[in-house]
């Protein structure tokens, strides 16, 4: 096991452990759901933040759609998180289920391999064979462990499963309890109160499946779209920006003109049309703001091991390739489209994107 | 979550302490936001307890003339006040038609300015003028009358509204706080404050309106006195600081409730009290008696509303959105007051108020016709456990309009909400605004011609009770009283009035369905159509009279314009009246008709003319003319004028000889639909007549000869021989190839079948073509096919059989695709198509052929 101090990433009840703890302190008389570590206005505050207690905002853009999340949490219906790739509905998820279970590692990662023993359970054959279908033999999943401990779990990426392995969840979100005839025809595990599941789905990408409207029913569906105001966006990736760079901060200059140039790209492919109401082609690859921090990140990254240390629209236009060009050899002549129309005009004002378009030009033509 | 005062800038701790001081001086202010419940519910606990001899509202003062017809015990809300105003347009200060209405019928020389004030059951200044009524005390209008307004607003584009909002939007606190209490939008922030407090805080009305004031004040920090005076807030309560300053001067004994939108309520405090009571000056009185008179300028007219129109009209951000909705909330605080004692709270209602509209939401989205079974029990019954715990979960007393419709998002909509249909999102919306119908007293309110339309329309028994489009089926031919009915309504139509849009019957104008025997309409009778006909009625008390002067006055400007096609006018307008059963115009249009018709110079507009003309005659029965004889004289005067107007076809351009083709056609086709009763065969003797007349001056326009000789022969008037000898004379003028393909074409685009049966035309032709070089065909080719287009499939492949059998094709050969050819074929056609690469390759042009 990697040593969990050493970990790239740590998990959102492990990096907010802080927070959680104040919170559940304050908590202390407010009514709880059952099986719930922290009353629903808690977890709100944990997303959304509260400046007095020194909680930190979390989740970003559309505050009425972590309230309907939380409540939906609260009934019989799981929450379904569903928007374009990069909209932070992961992040949210895992936020939900650590302030809610205080824990956010139950979690399916959905791929098209995904099979019944991912979401069920499945055994240790060499005690299946010693044993027989005895507890100690059987390994159960995620939601296994979710129903038995009444625990939050994630089901993330739900439409890359084929949608028969989908489906297996009909029966256990309506009947809240898994049946194991291995072990006898009365052996069933019943959900705790606090068991409920949070899946992700990206309804539009390639190789994505339908979900069956028997699975939507047992879903309240919430659509997280991206940020569209601009100052907000900026703001939101110089933070993420310096959290990520973590010691190296000090030693890099992020120039907000930089930034905001990241952002004005971002938002204006996004959106088909620049700021000035131009219209333009959209490329089919995702433009999040989670890519555009990356890119802010690692053109951070080249300015300071590569460059002199200033973040300028140079390593910006560099790493904009990486993006955007994936799988369709059409977003080239869009991004050409964007280069020759906006981004040339915009060069002849100002230096950042005269940079910017110096380098781009070498890459696009 | 009442407003902490203890933070607040000096200025606002400041008005506050005078807001009090004013108090002790009996002047108490009601700070509120336009239709709001919550604000009307404290107002009603204010006004119990102050029991005031005088209550000021923020309205035009020009509404004292019609304070009698808002308290009539008939008038019930949602009514408003449509308030008018002419201005002169040559005044430089007003720049914007704010009425949007098409006003081309007005005299050009003044722009009347329409503004609404509506009031439905819910509103503070609607409660306070009932109120005023039952505790006998005296109401008085504040505001600048509506013709000084409009001198002053410059945005006046979109507000059509007296109670607008815009600064709500604007304004930078709200901004703040909107962030701070994770609501969407001012609606939101607003609601969250103040709608869903418990029923006893509202009551509470001290505190609430020292709630909303500050509120409202705060937003209005963001605004500069420059501003301000811009957009005419400064002078309007000018004029509202001398109103109450007067009263106070007059009667100091005076006890005053000022009810204004809580944006002004800081500047008239402020004016009010500087240590204090300020009253007005002299110079102030004087001016304020000026502007007073100014409201004899104003027009003040008490008209139904309703409530889907107030929604759109608060869409310009004057007031709550949602009317239906907050119709029932009001009601259920009315209910509260009533039985105190009973064990009910504020939250309970809300949830009880949630859960009906909830159902009847789910209910109206199971009507959908394309119903996906979302809104079955189980998602109704989730909806309406969400609503209840956001409504907890934010703090609510019960949950409120953002609850709802945040359950309906969450439970309702099982994909991506940019993926919902918007058919839902109107449905629900419909659900929220409502469309109940005011009602105002019948007869002394409205003017004469809404009145007028209104009984009329009653008679004739269409449903005139809510705003709902309806659809009537009108038996136009065997009932009398139907006919009636739609006489009204095409006159209704005719003056744009909006009542009523005919979905489907007969259309005598164009002539389309004339065999159609009934007539279908939609119909609904809305606020605006009560204000178009108050609108209208600055121009007459009849709809009929209105509509003749609005014909004297289309005709007068038609015909100083263009003299010479008046006659198409005057039937389409003979039509019109005819539709909407005027006799005595229609009797006084024929009457010149024939003037008009001998002094026609176009022959496109006569003919035009003319078939209107038969189009009214075939609807003679459904239009009850009288006028028989006359009608078929003029038709006879219109083929007559129109055979002293074809020399016309003699232009010898190719543009003009297209044009003229078709009227040529047009005429042909008017003397076929000639009604029996003229003696069609004589005029169709004298319109080949007049045509051969022309020939000898018609050399150049081959395209007309071509068509005069075709139709010729189709109608008789020549025999199969004369046709023949005339083509033969056409093509033999070898020389001219264009005129010979013009005249070609000419015989084609009027019968087509002749190439086929006629076996000289296809003879003369292929002679002609054989001469021809290959540069000379290559020219003449896109006629050719164009003359060729007419020919039918069918036509085309006995005219291909027909070619072959003369040059002995065989019929194999004749199929386009040959599977019998020899090894030199292949390789010629190989080496050809290598060449013809080559060559397009040369000319650069592959990428076009890839496309």
């Amino acid at each position: 096991m990697v040593n969990q101090k050493q970990a790239i990433r740590l998990t959102a009840e492990e990096r907010y452990e802080q927070e959680l703890a104040t919170l559940s302190k304050v908590d202390k008389e407010n009514n709880k759901p059952q099986g719930w570590l922290l009353s629903p206005k808690s977890v709100r505050q944990f997303i959304l933040g509260n400046e007095s207690l020194g909680i930190s905002r979390k989740f970003f853009g559309d505050d009425p759609l972590v309230d309907r999340a939380i409540v939906s949490l609260l009934g019989k219906q799981g929450l379904m998180l569903v928007g374009q790739p990069g909209t932070a509905k992961s992040m949210l998820s895992e936020l939900l289920a650590a302030a809610i279970s205080g824990d956010s590692n139950l979690t399916i990662q959905g791929t098209a391999g995904t099979n019944e023993d991912h979401i069920r359970y499945s055994w240790n054959y060499a005690l299946l064979l010693a044993e027989g279908p005895t507890e100690r033999a059987l390994i159960g999943s995620p939601v296994y462990q979710g129903m038995l401990q009444g625990k939050i779990v994630r089901f993330e990426e739900i439409t890359r499963c084929q949608p028969e392995i989908q489906d297996m969840l009909v029966s256990i979100m309506s009947e809240k309890q898994m049946m194991i005839p291995e072990m006898g025809s009365n052996s069933v595990i019943k959900a705790k109160p606090g068991f409920n599941i949070i899946g992700t789905a990206n309804l539009q990408d390639r190789g994505v499946h339908e979900m069956s409207a028997a699975l939507k029913r047992r879903f309240n569906f919430e659509t997280v779209n991206p940020i569209t105001d601009k100052d907000f966006e900026i703001e939101l990736i110089q933070r993420q920006l310096s959290q990520e760079l973590g010691d190296l901060k000090s030693q890099i200059t992020v120039p907000i003109d930089v930034i905001e140039l990241l952002v004005t790209t971002f938002q204006e492919l996004r959106q088909g049309q620049t700021s000035g109401g131009a219209k333009l082609k959209t490329p089919d690859a995702v433009m999040s703001t989670a890519e555009a921090v990356n890119i802010a990140y690692a053109s951070a990254l080249d300015a300071h091991y590569l460059g002199n240390g200033t973040l300028t629209g140079e390593q910006i236009a560099k790493q904009l390739i990486g993006v955007v060009l994936k799988d369709n050899a059409d977003d080239i002549k869009r991004i050409q489209f964007y280069m020759d129309n906006v981004v040339r005009e915009r060069a002849k004002k100002s230096d950042i994107w005269r940079s910017f378009y110096q380098v781009s030009k070498t890459f696009w033509k | 979550m009442t407003i902490s005062h203890s933070l607040l800038p000096e200025r606002l701790s400041k008005a506050l302490q005078s807001l009090k001081a004013l108090q002790l001086q009996h002047i108490y202010f009601a700070p509120v936001r336009h239709h709001s419940p919550a604000c009307s519910y404290a107002l009603k606990h204010l006004i119990e307890e102050v029991q005031p001899t005088h209550i000021l509202i923020e309205a035009p003062s020009s509404f004292a003339t019609i304070i009698d017809q808002l308290l009539h015990c008939d008038t019930k809300p949602p009514i408003a006040v449509l308030c008018q105003t002419e201005i002169s347009s040559f005044q430089p200060t007003t720049l914007l038609d704010i009425t949007e209405d098409d006003t081309d019928d007005l005299t050009p020389e003044s722009i009347t300015y329409s503004a609404f004030y509506p009031f439905c059951h819910y509103s503070p200044e609607w409660l306070a003028m009932q109120m005023a009524k039952k505790q006998q005390a005296i109401i008085q209008f504040i505001d600048l009358p509506w013709s000084l307004q409009t001198d002053l607003s410059i945005d006046l584009e979109q507000d059509r509204s007296l109670l607008s909002e815009t600064y709500l939007k604007h304004s930078q606190y709200i901004q703040c706080l909107m962030q701070k209490l994770h609501c969407r939008d001012h609606d939101e922030v607003w609601e969250h404050l103040f709608e869903l407090k418990d029923y006893e805080e509202i009551a509470d009305w001290q505190t609430f309106f020292a709630d909303t004031f500050i509120w409202c004040a705060m937003s209005r920090l963001d605004y500069s006195q420059e501003s301000l005076a811009a957009e005419g807030s400064a002078q309007r309560e000018q004029y509202m600081l001398s109103a109450i300053g007067e009263i106070k001067k007059s009667n100091p004994k005076a006890k005053i409730v000022v009810v204004t939108g809580g944006f002004h309520t800081l500047a008239l405090v402020e004016g009010l009290w500087k240590n204090r009571l300020i009253l007005p000056k002299k110079a102030d009185m004087t001016q304020f008696n000026r502007q007073q008179k100014n409201g004899d300028k104003d027009q003040t007219w008490l008209i139904r509303y309703s409530f889907d129109r107030l929604d759109a009209l608060n869409g310009y951000a004057s007031g709550m959105p949602s009317p239906a909705y907050y119709q029932t909330t009001w009601q259920s605080m009315l209910d509260y007051d009533k039985s105190a004692n009973e064990e009910q709270t504020g939250r309970e209602n809300r949830q009880r108020q949630t859960l009906t509209l909830l159902s009847e939401i789910a209910d109206k989205l199971r009507q959908q016709s394309n119903y996906n079974n979302l809104t079955g029990f189980v998602p109704l019954k989730s909806a309406i456990e969400q609503a209840i715990l956001l409504a907890d979960l934010r703090g609510h007393n019960g949950p409120g309009r953002y609850d709802l419709l945040d359950a309906i998002q969450s439970c309702f909509i099982k994909e991506s909400i940019d993926n919902a249909r918007s058919e839902f999102w109107l449905t629900i919306r419909d659900c929220l605004s409502g469309n109940l119908l005011g009602e105002v007293p019948i007869g002394i309110a409205q003017p004469p011609l809404v009145n007028d339309v209104y009984l009329t329309l009653k008679k004739y028994r269409f449903k005139l009770d809510d705003t709902n489009q309806k659809l009537t089926h009108i038996d136009i031919y065997r009932k009398p009283d139907h006919r009636q009915r739609s006489r009204f309504l095409h006159l209704m139509t005719f003056l744009k009035v909006g009542f009523a849009s005919r979905v489907d019957g007969p259309d005598y104008i164009h002539g389309q369905r004339l065999n159609v025997m009934f007539e279908d309409w939609r119909y609904a009778w809305t606020p605006m159509v009560e204000a178009r006909l108050i609108e209208l009625s600055q121009q007459g008390t009849k709809l009929e009279h209105i509509a003749i002067s609005k014909m004297q006055m289309d005709a007068k400007q038609f015909i100083e314009n263009n003299m010479e096609s008046a006659s198409f006018l005057a039937v389409e307008q003979l039509t019109q009246a005819a539709l909407m059963g005027l006799d005595d115009y229609f009797n006084h249009i024929l009457d010149n008709l024939a003037d008009f018709i001998l002094s026609e110079g176009e022959l496109d507009s006569l003919i035009h003319c003319g078939h209107r003309m038969v189009y009214l005659w075939q609807g003679q029965t459904f239009l009850q003319l009288k006028a028989t004889s006359t009608l078929l004289t003029l038709l006879n005067k219109i083929v007559q004028q129109g055979f002293f107007l074809l020399n016309k076809l003699k232009q010898p351009e190719i543009e003009h000889q297209q044009q003229n083709l078709q009227i040529l056609l047009s005429f042909r086709d008017l003397l076929n639909y000639l009604p029996d009763q003229l003696d069609i065969k004589q005029l169709k003797q004298d319109f080949y007549q007049n045509l051969h007349r022309l020939q000898s001056e018609l050399n150049e326009v081959s395209l007309i000869r071509g068509a005069i000789d075709s139709i010729s022969y189709l109608d008789s008037y020549f025999s199969q021989q004369q046709l023949e000898e005339n083509i033969n004379i056409n093509f033999s003028l070898t020389a001219q190839n264009e005129q010979t393909i013009n005249y070609f074409i000419g015989i084609m685009s009027c019968a087509p079948e002749l190439v086929i049966h006629s076996s000289i035309l296809l003879d003369s032709l292929d002679k002609l073509l054989i001469d021809w070089s290959a540069e000379q065909f290559i020219k003449i080719l896109p006629d050719l096919r164009l003359a060729f287009s007419q020919l039918n499939p069918n036509q085309n492949a006995s005219l291909a059989e027909k070619i072959a059998k003369k040059y002995h094709i065989t019929d194999a050969d004749l199929h386009l695709q040959q599977y019998q050819f020899s090894e030199t074929q292949l390789q010629k056609a190989l080496s050809l198509e290598l060449s013809i690469s080559e060559h397009i390759k040369q000319q650069q042009l592959t990428d076009w052929f890839k496309h």
